[in-house]
Formats: structure tokens, C-alpha cells, sequence
């Protein structure tokens, strides 16, 4: 019995080693793991910025706001003129950033903002964007909708203002 | 009534010995984790984000699991499909499992509702949501308990350890 456990504990090491060499190879072999979080927006691509900054592009008209939340959340109350472009699920992403391509590569800056200030969402989706050929700096709302609807900014949808 | 009962018993005792049925389980698990391993290992920037938006580890650890768990899922799935060290596999995938099924209930105690990224079903068919909530914990219980199953069962059918045992060149406890 014990030699049994010894054996499985062996070969389950063996299996995490396998993988874990596999996935640093992989890595090596096909460069592209730069995590949004960190080297993106060090490298400057993606931007923060605050609701205050954000409603000034948004009142110059100088930026399409991306709403990376779910259909059900962007239709409820969004940023006036947002179009909405879920982060997940990740097909359904694919699918509208394809449809919409022609407008987020216009002469417009992009300012994505999501949920709530943890939600990750609209780094993923910027992350998204630069990897399929996006090469203009993005923006994104880093305190999210809630500090924009806090400052009293305008919105529009279901629930309005 | 007492004959069928019985006939159950027998039926069930035999799927946890291992069987035909055991056998196409078995199948199934090993090709839910590679499709999963796959698709996580295609972009695993992505996933790094979506590991992110779990919060249950520091966002400086994240690149790690990022890179080691879609490779982790592709060779357990190579294994279990094949048949061969499916003990070792069977216990890794429970743990993992059971991990998947913490992070989705501290998540859904927190009130999230984002889409879990774990098995990317909208890719087979629309209408296949996989935002987070109960019936994706309730589903890793029930995956966790398919492979204790597993890892308990004593034959395994079609598979490379029945092979190699059956040509003497792996003796199995």
C-alpha cells in the first residue's frame, strides 16, 4: 500500500514536471505571453484613465467608449454612444470586435471601461485588441462605470440616468 | 423488485471495477481536459486574465499557473485518454477540480457572474453559458467524484496500462 502511494506520488510529480517544462517551452518557443496587467501598460499601450479624464473625451467626442460588460448590463445603463463588446465569452468577443473593426480603428481614441474596478474585463479586452492588430494606445476607465455614474455623468439605457 | 435491485447493485459494482462504461468515462474526462488544455494553451494571455479576475492568488503568481496549467490539463488528458498512470492523473484532477470548484464558490459568494472560462462551451453551441453559478460548482463535484471513480477502478478497459500488464511489462497493484 505504501509503495503504491510512493509510486503514485512519484509519477504525479512526474506529470506536474512534464507540463510545467512543456508550458516554459511553449512560452520560449512561441514568445506572446506578456501579461496585460503588468507589461502592457508598462510597455504604455494601455492607459488608465479617470472618469474625469474620460468624460472629457467623451464631451470633445473624441473617443468611442467600448462597454466590455454583458448584453444584459450595457443595455441596462452604459455610457451615452457606447458599443458593447463583451470580454467573454471569448468567441462572442472575437465575433464583435471582427464586426466592429472598422469603427475601432477609426479616427476616434478607444476608451474601454467594465464593471467594477476589479473586474479585469476591459484589460482583457484591450489586451485582445493589440493582439489582433489594434497599434494605437488604449484607455481604459480605471475606476470602471461606477465612478463614472457616481460623478453624475451622463448615461443612457433601460434604467437611464 | 429485489431481482433488479440486485441487478443495479451488480451493474454499479461492476462500472466501479471497471468496465466498457468505466472505459468511456474514462475517455470522456481525458478529452474534456485536452479540449480544455487546448484552448486555454491557444491564448494564454487570456487566461491570464481570466485567472486575474478570479482574485484568489496575487496578481504577481499569475503568470505561472497562466503557462503550467493548460499544459497540466493537456497531458492529463493525453494520459487518462490513453489509459496509462491514471491513478497519478486521477488524483491531480481531483485536486484541480476541487481548487476550480473553491475559486468558483468564492466567487459566486462574492456575487460575480462573469463567464468561468473553464470548459469554453460556447464554442460547441450558442446558448451554452457558462457564467458563474451554482450548477458549475455542483458540475466539478460531480467531475471530482468521476475521477476518484477512476482512480478506484481496478480495470481499465482499452487502455495502455491493460496493454503493457497484459504483455508483462507493467505490473499494476
Amino acid at each position: 500500500m505504501r509503495q503504491m502511494t510512493r509510486e503514485i506520488m512519484r509519477d504525479a510529480f512526474f506529470i506536474v514536471i512534464l507540463s510545467t517544462l512543456l508550458g516554459i517551452a511553449a512560452n520560449i518557443l512561441f514568445p506572446g505571453y506578456e501579461f496585460i496587467g503588468s507589461s502592457r501598460s508598462k510597455e504604455g499601450m494601455i492607459v488608465p484613465v479617470s472618469a474625469r479624464e474620460a468624460h472629457i473625451k467623451h464631451a470633445a467626442s473624441s473617443a468611442l467608449f467600448v462597454d466590455a460588460r454583458g448584453a444584459a448590463e450595457y443595455s441596462s445603463q452604459r455610457i451615452p454612444g457606447a458599443i458593447n463588446i463583451p470580454s467573454s465569452p471569448a468567441s462572442l468577443s472575437l465575433r464583435k470586435i471582427r464586426e466592429s473593426f472598422d469603427a475601432l480603428k477609426g479616427d476616434r481614441e478607444l476608451l474601454i471601461y467594465c464593471g467594477d474596478p476589479a473586474c479585469g474585463a476591459s484589460d482583457e479586452l484591450a489586451g485582445r485588441l493589440l493582439k489582433m492588430g489594434y497599434d494605437r494606445h488604449i484607455y481604459v476607465l480605471k475606476e470602471a462605470f461606477p465612478s463614472w455614474r457616481e460623478a453624475g455623468y451622463p448615461t443612457e439605457g433601460e434604467e437611464g440616468r | 423488485m429485489g431481482t433488479m435491485k440486485s441487478a443495479a447493485k451488480n451493474m454499479m459494482r461492476e462500472f466501479a471495477y471497471g468496465n466498457g462504461a468505466t472505459a468511456a468515462v474514462r475517455v470522456f474526462l481525458g478529452l474534456m481536459l485536452l479540449w480544455s488544455g487546448v484552448i486555454k494553451a491557444l491564448d494564454t494571455e487570456v487566461f491570464g486574465a481570466l485567472i486575474m479576475r478570479y482574485r484568489i492568488i496575487p496578481d504577481i503568481l499569475v503568470p505561472y499557473p497562466a503557462i503550467v496549467i493548460p499544459y497540466l490539463e493537456i497531458v492529463l488528458g493525453l494520459f487518462i485518454v490513453a489509459g496509462y498512470k491514471i491513478r497519478a492523473a486521477a488524483s491531480i484532477s481531483v485536486l484541480m477540480m476541487i481548487f476550480y470548484a473553491f475559486a468558483l464558490s468564492v466567487n459566486l459568494v462574492r456575487g460575480e457572474t462573469f463567464d468561468c472560462g473553464c470548459l469554453h462551451l460556447d464554442m460547441i453551441g450558442p446558448g451554452l453559458d457558462e457564467r458563474i453559478g451554482i450548477h458549475l460548482v455542483v458540475r466539478n463535484v460531480i467531475l471530482s467524484l468521476l475521477f476518484i471513480l477512476l482512480y478506484h477502478a481496478k480495470n481499465h478497459v482499452r487502455s495502455v496500462e491493460q496493454y503493457l500488464e497484459k504483455r508483462g511489462l507493467l505490473k499494476l497493484h
